[in-house]
């Protein structure tokens, strides 16, 4: 139950940044939504299905230039968000398809290779995508600064809640259940009757939807992007970190650890410009050392029990 | 009709014969020994007949259905079960929860909340109660067995493969199994135990089939089959066979 408790108080939370007219705290809230809808959908696969994917990138840049390739040709926002969702739904269930027969590192490499071949496609593709010239995305209208920095953190933090939503849902259901018995004894849950190969691509399929919207909705916010911005590497890695911040296998750590990975990254590099990546880079290093099931198992720690993961 | 039927059922790896051109059926309500020195293909079997790995050649039928690259999981939903010899519960889930997931996923209209409800007399049946809100990976290696006997039971089996279920257990606690497996069988569910007790074998069983480098080479009563040469020499080598013999 305090899970929920949790994840109101962040959600609510969040929503407040709007409050303050300060649209540097806005952007920041929009980017932690962002990066907690990319947290959340990766532990969809990575946690509670125990495939560790290095494919989200992969799907943010199919979203972005999906969305944005729409928006070039006057599609409206909402729907070309709900197309980028679509179409990464079906790209991740045939690239899941095919993939998840592989297991650990071979999973991870060959998930992490679907990253650069749809870079690649998105380089080369120039009548489409710009290739390495960009895709400029044209605003809708002229809003002004502060309505359209609140137009696009709602539309990421109704992301975010949508994609809690639905994370819930899976963990608490016959899926949640399907994907426990597969991360545990994958052989023994086909044993029982669970159709594997279903269920885990269900899961990868899942985990890239709300990662492609969340790339429709940064197209849209930035007017502009380029395949090494879409597609770059730290937008795969970063929410595998938030993730075991907040504790592999939860849904609600998972957003947890995305709002302090953001906030811990945006303190230390006003701080500590020049060694900025090294700090964030110990801090996670002694928060798996010493903090391995995250920040959701921080209170057992604290009152000295056992940690079962 | 037989339940389960067999017809020149082999897989190779490599140039090496695991199973070797098997044939034979095994009927409704009948507790099966298959026995075998170790490496003779047992486990090899049960993973053909079920999926597991798919045969090099021959064919699988069940209940008179043709059994062409199925499953484990079709196979569960057909109404075959099986327990590991290396047992595998889910070890972060309790009990009830591991025999929950077999009712839920072997058979259609459970909630998973109506699986755990039906899940309390079959745990109840093998003796785990006591254990129910234990994580498996609490149990000892007796009660994981157990489970695993119970997962077994809750996919509403046909037919049940129990790959050496009685395995470092001790002799009450076998007597405890030998109990339970009798009385599936007088439900009608056919048993094939792998097994190296042949005290238990010889109790329970009313057909035992050996297996020896991948061949079919005895099939008959338990007493036969404890005299028959073959089996003999199969387990205790043809020196030993040719002294008794000379004696």
């Amino acid at each position: 139950m305090s899970k929920y408790i949790i994840l109101g108080v962040v959600l609510v939370g969040l929503a407040a940044a709007p409050l303050t007219g300060d649209t540097y705290l806005m952007r920041m809230a929009t980017l932690a939504c962002m990066y907690a809808v990319m947290a959340a959908s990766w532990n969809l696969i990575g946690g509670l299905t125990g495939y560790p994917s290095f494919g989200t990138a992969a799907f943010f840049g199919l979203g972005a230039y999906t969305s944005g390739i729409l928006a070039t040709l006057d599609v409206a926002l909402p729907i070309s968000i709900a197309v980028a969702g679509v179409v990464a739904f079906v790209v991740a269930a045939i690239i899941g398809f095919i993939l998840l027969r592989l297991k650990g590192h071979y999973f991870a490499i060959a998930t992490l290779a679907c990253v650069e071949l749809l870079r690649e496609i998105a380089n080369s593709a120039t009548d489409l995508t710009g290739g390495g010239m960009g895709l400029n995305i044209p605003r809708n209208a002229d809003l002004g600064i502060f309505a359209e920095a609140s137009l696009f953190f709602f539309a990421m933090w109704g992301l975010l809640a949508l994609t809690a939503l639905v994370c819930l849902m899976v963990e608490r259901s016959k899926i949640g259940f399907a994907l426990a018995c597969i991360r545990q004894a994958e052989g023994a849950a086909e044993m029982i009757g669970v159709n594997s190969t279903l269920y885990k691509t269900l899961a990868f399929a899942l985990s890239g939807v709300f990662v492609a919207m969340a790339g429709g909705v940064y197209a849209s916010w930035v007017h502009y992007i380029e395949p090494g911005d879409v597609f770059d590497i730290l937008l795969t890695i970063k929410p595998v970190v938030m993730a075991l911040i907040g504790g592999v296998g939860s849904t609600v750590g998972a957003i947890v650890g995305a709002i302090v990975y953001i906030a811990a990254e945006e303190v230390i590099w006003r701080n500590y410009l020049d060694f900025s990546s090294g700090i964030i880079g110990l801090t996670v290093v002694g928060l798996v050392l010493f903090l391995p099931h995250g920040l959701g198992s921080l209170h057992l720690r604290l009152r000295g029990k056992a940690v079962t993961p | 009709m037989s339940m389960l039927e067999l017809h020149g059922v082999s897989r190779s790896f490599g140039g090496l014969a695991a199973v070797d051109n098997v044939t034979t059926t095994f009927e409704p309500g009948r507790i099966v020994g298959l026995i075998g020195p170790n490496g003779a293909g047992k486990t090899t079997l049960v993973n053909l007949i079920t999926g597991v790995i798919p045969l090099s050649s021959g064919e699988v039928r069940f209940n008179g259905q043709s059994l062409k690259r199925i499953k484990p999981y079709h196979a569960a939903h057909l109404g075959m079960a099986r327990t590991f010899q290396i047992v595998q519960p889910f070890n972060q889930m309790d009990v009830v929860d591991n025999v929950a997931a077999a009712l839920l996923f072997s058979q259609g209209g459970h909630s998973p909340a109506s699986a755990r409800a039906a899940a309390l007399p079959i745990i109840e049946r093998v003796g785990l109660t006591p254990s129910a809100h234990k994580s498996a990976a609490a149990l000892t290696l007796a009660m994981r067995k157990r489970l695993e006997l119970a997962k077994a039971i809750a996919i509403r089996p046909k037919i049940v493969f129990l790959d050496e279920v009685n395995a470092g257990l001790n002799s009450a606690e076998i007597d405890q199994a030998s109990r339970l497996i009798r009385e599936l069988a007088d439900e009608g569910i056919t048993i094939v135990l792998i097994e190296h007790l042949m005290k238990v074998v010889m109790s329970i069983c009313s057909r035992v089939i050996v297996l020896q480098q991948g061949r079919l080479i005895a099939d008959g009563s338990p007493q036969d089959i404890a005299r028959d040469p073959a089996v003999i020499e199969a387990y205790l080598g043809k020196k030993y066979l040719d002294k008794r013999q000379g004696q």
